[in-house]
């Protein structure tokens, strides 16, 4: 932990899920600061290997390696989470999809049309809800959870920090996931803004909320790295889309939805949501 | 990147310009390097050298020095080396610079004859502390090739001699004057790294360590490979290891209090007397251990000093400094400023040219921005300067004495099999 002078101003970083989770408290509250730490340190751990495509332990992992050639029964976390993910599906209009990881992935090599499988999720896999299995109806299915898994992993230490009744924090995953409670020790309020833009217009005040930012383009390699599930193009016109809310998992699916989908599409989405303020531009 | 050689003007205008001149001050012995220091000597008066064992790292070190000699007034007056076709090959780098230094196959006959003010001394190590006394009882000042000496009494003969001649002794331990250790170790002393528990190291290679004989003659052999008969040298552990030992009793500003060790012959059994493979701890008094292994039958892992510390790591070998912590991302840290300013801003995370799924593979920092230097240079020009002042500051033969001490000891304790300690009469 650092602490700033005067303030008690306690950070922390942690390296998980391939990214960096930064966490700000404020307050004379250092133990309870560091039982959330070291929850966040699990839960992100336990998560990272639950998963991760990559990690050949993983549950998904497995899942992706076996669920085109038998029924897989996934423990409760990675099942509900999918479950999650289909949900999703069918509350954005199928624009947040989390069964096109092989599409993903070709994508990044700039050929997501090579993959071959079906345009219709119901095409593609079969979740038996009573028994909780998950079957795969095609073989280039497989699950990304990449979308989700953040806002999943800061729900989960957001309610850590309401139970332990911590006023005051900010939490960036990667710079794209934010949760808040409380305020910035100088206002009432955490001030987020896109960095770039000075216009007051585009300030967001923060207190007990989330907040997702997602653009089409990474800024190093300027590859268009979300792809609309509808037609397997990347979007390669340049947005971004900030979603303001009070559920980090629907933030961020939004955020990322907003790109993927077509702007006259985006109230009738949105209608499905409890959302604050959002922003594409 | 091709390193090249970087000039003392050079280097302290790089060390000022990465902050790294912090590393400057606080190295006693390169006071010399920024300081003008009192001389005996004008700040450029010529200073007149030889070099003696003109083998694979004399001719190396004949290279760097005459990349400088007409800038720093180096004159290399001689060359010496009892075997004629490496004195050849020495003679021929000089003749490509237009210099014709005078040839010796005796040292001896050579201090007696020429005007000298030092000589670099690269033989074999068990010749080492032989032909240093001479040197300076002749009173000449020594820079010689680590490891230091083959035996403890050698090594404190060394030492004793040059307490009594009160002529310079500079042992080749490169790394004490590379810009990556100085800045590496600045930081480990003011507790950058926290308390350190363990600092490992290894030197991993693949190959047999031989070199050809002339003609295939055998009656080279021991000459040639010295490197491999215990009457010679003590393989890995003074070829190798020495220089990791100091890096590591730098590190922790100490000397250890025990060794232990093991070694064998597990690869390479061709005849050769010294180990292909061993391994060592060493413990210091505080409890932390230094781990170190050598061996040359596989060289996935190269060489590496590790210095594990409670808040981060070093090594060295790769310029990269970890913090078990991460630092801030750049916004956060923006945030903790104003913060402590006093200042309610927005955060400026995110933007329109956002990443937000880069993958963040932690890879550390580097220690220096840049590596485009040469450490056996800059210990070269330093020994230079050290003759123009007359004076070497005293921590520099220290690190070479007590690298070599604990090498040998390290030698008897896998010879022995036995856990031990330093003699009192080998403390300096
Ligand atoms: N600091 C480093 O990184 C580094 C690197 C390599 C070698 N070294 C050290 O340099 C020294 C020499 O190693 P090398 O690889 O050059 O060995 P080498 O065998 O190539 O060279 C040694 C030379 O010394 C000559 N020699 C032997 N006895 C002599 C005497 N009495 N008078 C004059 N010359 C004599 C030999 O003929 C030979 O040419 C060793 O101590 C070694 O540890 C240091």
């Amino acid at each position: 932990m650092q602490l700033i002078r005067n303030i008690n101003l306690y950070h922390h970083s942690i390296v998980a899920m391939n990214s960096q989770l930064d966490m700000v408290f404020w307050g004379d509250n250092q133990l309870v600061y560091n039982r959330v730490y070291n929850y966040a340190l699990e839960t992100l751990q336990k998560y990272e290997l639950l998963m991760s495509r990559y990690n050949k332990e993983s549950e998904l992992y497995h899942l992706n390696k076996n669920g085109y050639v038998s029924t897989v029964f996934p423990g409760e976390i990675v099942y509900n989470t999918l479950e999650m993910g289909i949900e999703y599906h069918r509350l954005t209009q199928g624009y947040f999809d989390v069964t096109l990881g092989n599409v993903y992935q070709a994508n990044k090599n700039g050929q997501p049309n090579r993959v071959n499988v079906d345009r219709d999720l119901t095409k593609r896999i079969e979740i038996d809800t009573m028994n909780r299995s998950v079957r795969f109806l095609q073989k280039n299915v497989s699950i990304d959870l990449g979308g989700i898994g953040k806002g999943i992993a800061l729900n989960e230490i957001g309610k850590m920090i309401d139970e332990l009744s911590l006023k005051n924090c900010f939490l960036s995953f990667g710079g794209s996931s934010v949760l808040t409670r409380g305020r910035h020790p100088h206002g009432d309020f955490w001030p987020f803004g896109l960095s770039g833009i000075l216009d007051s217009a585009y300030l967001w005040e923060l207190q007990n909320h989330s907040l997702s930012v997602s653009s089409s383009k990474s800024s190093d390699k300027k590859i268009a790295h979300i792809v609309n599930p509808h037609t397997y193009h990347p979007i390669q016109i340049d947005k971004s889309a900030v979603v303001q809310c009070n559920n980090a998992i629907d933030a961020e699916v939004l955020s990322t939805t907003l790109i993927a989908s077509p702007a006259h599409l985006h109230a009738d989405i949105l209608q499905n949501f409890n959302i604050e303020k959002y922003l594409v531009i | 990147m091709d390193k090249k050689y970087q000039n003392r003007r050079d280097f302290i205008k790089h060390l000022a310009m990465t902050g790294s001149a912090v590393a400057l001050a606080a190295s006693p012995w390169l006071g010399a390097f920024g300081s003008s220091a009192q001389s005996v000597r004008g700040a450029n008066d010529m200073v007149r050298m030889a070099i003696i064992g003109t083998g694979s790292r004399g001719c190396e070190l004949l290279r760097h020095l005459l990349t400088f000699s007409v800038a720093q007034n180096i004159r290399i007056v001689a060359l010496c080396d009892n075997y004629n076709p490496h004195l050849l090959d020495a003679v021929k780098l000089c003749k490509e610079k237009e210099l014709n230094p005078q040839s010796y196959a005796d040292y001896r006959v050579m201090i007696e004859k020429e005007q000298l003010d030092a000589v670099i001394i690269a033989t074999p190590l068990y010749c080492h502390a032989q032909i240093t006394v001479d040197c300076l009882q002749t009173g000449l000042h020594v820079f010689c090739e680590k490891s230091m000496a083959r035996t403890l009494e050698q090594t404190k003969w060394m030492y004793d001699t040059h307490i009594a001649t009160n002529k310079i002794l500079q042992i080749g331990h490169q790394r004490l004057f590379n810009p990556v250790y100085l800045e590496g170790m600045q930081r480990i002393h003011d507790g950058k790294l926290g308390t350190i528990g363990q600092i490992r190291a290894y030197w991993h290679r693949n190959n047999n360590w031989r070199r050809s004989l002339p003609n295939n003659d055998l009656s080279y052999e021991r000459q040639i490979n010295w490197r491999l008969y215990k009457e010679y040298s003590a393989g890995l552990l003074t070829e190798l290891m020495s220089h990791q030992i100091q890096v590591a009793n730098w590190a922790l500003q100490k000397t250890p209090v025990s060794v232990m060790g093991t070694g064998s012959i597990r690869y390479w059994n061709d005849g050769r007397e010294v180990n292909d493979n061993i391994a060592l701890i060493y413990s210091y008094d505080d409890g932390t251990q230094f781990v170190y292994d050598s061996m040359t039958s596989n060289k996935k892992y190269g060489l590496e000093e590790q210095i594990l510390g409670s808040t981060g790591t070093i090594e060295f070998e790769v310029n990269k400094q970890y913090l078990e912590t991460p630092a801030a991302a750049p916004g956060i840290q923006q945030l903790i400023n104003d913060v402590e300013h006093g200042i309610f801003d927005k955060l400026p995370i995110g933007g329109a040219s956002w990443v937000p799924e880069t993958a963040v593979n932690y890879k550390g920092e580097n220690i220096v921005d840049s590596t485009n230097y040469m450490d056996t240079s800059l210990q070269l020009e330093a020994f230079t300067q050290f003759v123009r002042k007359g004076s070497a500051p005293e921590k520099i033969l220290k690190e070479g004495y007590n690298a070599s001490i604990w090498t040998m000891l390290g030698e008897i304790a896998i010879e022995k099999g036995e856990k031990l300690s330093m003699p009192k009469e080998f403390i300096i």
